[in-house]
């Protein structure tokens, strides 16, 4: 979908909730009142959502289907900039919110010069099969878990009086299985049923975790646990002072690289223009032992330098912000030629992290200090025992970074506090794993 | 705005949204066969947002903005539930509804006939309100005064208002509530680094004028950046912790208030669940939620399953005597619980059984007498972050400030620090209760939900808990 008929033209109705918000095909119309020296800014968004949860028996199933409209309004003039959003998408209801943005304007910020007028949106639709295809081929583990499946599409319409006017469709389905504390998710464009029957197979009851400590020992983070370290670098490459991010890209080996690409629509994060209505592209955080994009980039799009199209809004109800969105840690190909994953028995003795509790994260952005609780399995003697242990994996980042030796990219993406590749990381040294 | 004319808007609001909630209730009603579904209840939620920032970085920045939506829940025969959620304009939410209703139940049920929303529709005018300019010259008059302390570097000073409106019509009844929130935070840098913040929850915009307020804000906030500039890497082992007044509400609330929810409980019991009517402290501490504090971040009149507020006792005296429940989730542990502790982190969302003001009992101890008891502990007067293994009965939370207990004195800041243990050992390692209390605000998130909640706790004293260091 997308093309600019213009100033004031007729708004394509947002595909997959077309009816539902009808005061919308005025949003041009409305920011076509702007006043002399006034650019007015709608960035509008119609999200459908579909979940089941289920815990085993018919009666437990649980189905919500969500509908939801939402716009967000900017007023640049005088150098100053406001904000206002509403979920009264109506003719009356924008305006409204145009009338609040003027009288919020305050803040010294210019507009952003105008996006692109084109999108093809094509990549962010979501082409995995109906939710009840995934019931059919998913046995209940058991009483003591529970499946959440969820189908989302999203348009997202974002119109100027300056006549920029675009918009497209994005969707995806997910999956969480819970069991116990152990919680596995798998998000994508594209699910398919066995990637369910994946998750599930993955929760499969394990031994009671003990209490363990490794110190100065390999640690290989898995799947999940690898985008969560990832998601924990780019915190430190993005929060910390440039000296310590500087220091941190420096100590990265070189045959590794951090990228952030908005771009890619396998992400769950990013689309094919950011909040500002800018094209997105892939970019590089560090490589080569360089940091690319300074902590002094990120954060408000008006107060920060460098390339546009990472302009991102975690949600309508506040302006967009600077912001990696779907980040990995990746190898040059020749680093890891001929190894599709790492090799346990070249691992004495270590661990092989599957789960690290990212939401109970303790991080010191000044130092780049982390301590994070974890869990996962023992490996002895080159061999991945069944043997579960938990404690609490400790070190900086800098140190984290210069002890990877392989990484492997999987194909899928974690959503964390952006979207963040699942990857298998072995790191030699540079943590330790504290019983608590 | 003069008292009065805000509770008259204040009843227009919930005035409205119970008559949103009874229009959507009634075609929801109408459209459904009894064969297929049965109309649990519907929740309509008005909210109103506006948070003023002055950075002396970045500048000056207002945001504001309205949300509405409806929550219907439906039940099917074989007690399978449905829930249909929308957010859109007023007028359109029985029409937005009914479409989402059609999707799943495939009856094709028409909407025709349903009563007309638009007269329910009144649209708030645009522009500032009353006050709004008043409260602009109070900000700014705060960021000069923190602007003035000889070595402050920058500040930003936050104030945010909010407004909710909220009706739930069950069988029905119908019930409805408006709840304001506003709240006031510093967070400022020294020129050595030190990063202090305090937050101040306000009745009224006017009490930024209030030197009595402003000025215990201030000193707070700028005690704890200068305590910041120089941290020491904290210790690591199974250590002695002092929690502060209000930080031992965190602890409380992670290691008491979440274990004793209906919800978690009903998943697979939590290590406190299984001690109901059983001794957990060695000492008598009491524990209650009370959302019907007046004032309070965690306050309401009616949850939000529409059912009149109480306060509910959790420990009493050392025991486990109580849990937090839902209309839902009423009897559990083989007793019948009453449950008035339904919130919505929005209207989007199912109720929870939640916290809302977790209230600990002052004891009698002095701070300073069990401080100077110790030989070596920490001092632990900031936590964020907590989480908690229900069943397994594991918690973390992290520290974000502290310091060192050397000889019976306060001595250096240390850095952050993860402090760990199992919930049974720690609330049986509780040695002392101050006679201080203090309270503090903070946003609770369970289920990819978000709440406010507020905590109340006297400084408590833990003789061991494992602490490792980020």
């Amino acid at each position: 979908m997308s093309t600019s008929p213009g100033r004031g033209g007729a708004v394509p109705a947002p595909r997959p909730v077309a009816g539902a918000c009808q005061g919308i095909e005025d949003a041009a119309a409305v920011a076509s009142q702007a006043r002399a020296g006034e650019l007015i800014e709608i960035h509008g968004r119609f999200t459908a959502t579909t979940q089941i949860t289920a815990t085993g028996s018919e009666a437990s199933r649980a189905q919500t289907a969500g509908l939801r409209c939402m716009a967000a309004v900017r007023s640049f003039a005088n150098g100053g900039a406001g904000f206002a959003y509403t979920t009264d998408v109506s003719s009356a209801g924008l305006q409204w919110a145009v009338a609040a943005a003027r009288a919020t304007r305050s803040s010294a910020q210019p507009p952003p010069p105008p996006g692109t007028k084109h999108v093809d949106d094509a990549r962010w639709e979501d082409s995995s099969p109906a939710l009840a295809q995934f019931e059919e081929a998913w046995t209940a583990p058991g009483p003591d878990s529970e499946v959440v499946l969820r189908r989302s599409r999203t348009s997202v319409l974002h119109v100027r009086s300056d006549g920029v006017h675009v918009g497209y469709t994005e969707g995806s389905t997910s999956a969480v299985v819970r069991r116990g504390p152990r919680a596995e998710t798998a998000w994508s464009r594209d699910l398919r049923p066995s990637d369910l029957i994946e998750l599930v197979e993955r929760t499969a009851a394990t031994d009671r975790e003990q209490p363990w400590s490794l110190l100065r020992h390999p640690v290989v983070f898995l799947g999940g646990a690898g985008a969560a370290i990832t998601a924990v670098i780019v915190r430190a490459l993005v929060e910390s002072p440039a000296p310590v991010a500087v220091d941190i890209a420096a100590r990265l080996p070189s045959q590794f690289r951090i990228l952030d690409d908005g771009a890619d629509p396998d992400g769950p994060a990013g689309g094919p223009v950011d909040a500002e209505g800018w094209p997105t592209a892939q970019l590089v955080l560090a490589e080569g032992g360089e940091l690319v994009i300074d902590p002094t980039a990120w954060g408000p799009p008006s107060k920060v330098s460098g390339p546009r199209g990472r302009a991102w809004r975690p949600d309508l109800a506040r302006p967009p912000v600077r912001t990696p969105s779907n980040v990995a840690l990746v190898a040059d190909l020749t680093a890891t030629e001929g190894e599709a994953e790492v090799r346990f028995e070249d691992i004495g003795r270590g661990l092989a992290c599957d789960s690290l509790t990212f939401g109970a994260l303790s991080f010191d952005a000044e130092t780049a200090a982390f301590a994070v609780p974890c869990s996962g399995r023992l490996i002895r003697r080159g061999e991945l025992t069944t043997r579960r242990v938990r404690g609490v994996l400790q070190g900086t980042v800098a140190d984290l970074v210069a002890g990877i030796l392989e990484v492997h990219p999987r194909s899928t993406f974690v959503p964390l506090v952006c979207g963040v590749r699942a990857v298998d990381v072995l790191v030699a040294h540079g943590v330790a794993m504290r019983s608590g | 705005m003069r008292a009065d004319a805000r509770a008259a808007a204040g009843s227009d609001a919930v005035a409205q949204v119970c008559r949103t909630a009874a229009l959507v209730a009634a075609a929801v009603d109408s459209a459904v066969e009894p064969a297929h579904w049965n109309r649990f209840d519907t929740f309509v939620e008005s909210r109103t947002r506006t948070v003023h920032t002055l950075d002396s970085v970045t500048g000056t920045e207002t945001i504001t903005g309205e949300e509405t939506g409806a929550h219907t829940r439906l039940i099917a025969p074989n007690g399978a539930p449905l829930s249909i959620a929308v957010t859109g304009p007023t007028h359109h939410l029985v029409d937005m509804s009914l479409n989402q209703l059609r999707q799943i139940d495939g009856s094709g049920h028409h909407a025709d006939g349903s009563p007309s929303p638009h007269s329910a529709v009144r649209r708030r005018q645009p522009g500032r309100e009353p006050g709004a300019d008043l409260l602009g010259v109070y900000l700014t008059e705060l960021g000069r005064a923190v602007d003035r302390v000889r070595d402050v570097v920058s500040r930003v000073i936050t104030f945010s208002e909010l407004h909710r409106a909220v009706a739930c019509e069950h069988s029905g009844d119908s019930a409805g509530d408006r709840q304001v929130r506003r709240r006031l935070h510093l967070e400022l840098r020294t020129a050595r680094g030190g990063v202090g913040e305090d937050g101040v929850v306000l009745a009224a915009g006017d009490e930024l004028a209030d030197p009595s307020v402003i000025g215990p804000f201030l000193d707070r906030a700028l005690r704890r950046a200068r305590m910041a500039e120089v941290r020491a890497a904290a210790p690591e082992g199974k250590l002695s912790v002092v929690f502060a007044e209000a930080t031992a509400g965190v602890v409380m609330h992670e290691l008491v208030g979440h274990l004793l929810e209906a919800d978690i409980i009903a998943s697979g019991g939590t290590a406190l669940s299984d001690r109901l009517g059983h001794r957990v402290c060695p000492l008598p501490v009491t524990v209650v939620d009370d959302p019907t504090l007046a004032e309070r971040w965690g306050s309401f009149v009616v949850d939000d399953e529409g059912r009149p507020a109480l306060p509910t006792p959790l420990i009493e005296d050392g025991q486990v005597c109580g849990i937090l429940s839902d209309r839902t989730r009423g009897s559990l542990a083989g007793a019948a619980y009453v449950g008035h502790n339904a919130r919505r982190a929005t209207h989007e969302h199912l109720p929870l059984p939640r916290m809302s003001n977790l209230v600990m009992s002052a004891g009698t101890d002095r701070l300073e007498d069990v401080i100077s008891d110790l030989d070596s502990a920490i001092y632990c007067d900031g936590l964020t972050r907590g989480q908690v293994d229900p069943a397994a009965g594991r918690f973390t939370l992290s520290m974000t400030s502290g310091r060192i207990i050397r000889s019976g004195h306060l001595a250096e800041s240390l850095g952050p620090a993860i402090l760990t243990g199992d919930v049974l050992d720690v609330l049986g390692a509780i040695r002392a209760v101050g006679d201080d209390v203090d309270d503090m605000q903070t946003v609770c998130g369970k289920a990819g939900q978000q709440v406010l909640v507020e905590m109340s706790a006297p400084s408590v004293l833990i003789s061991a808990i494992d602490v490792v260091r980020a």
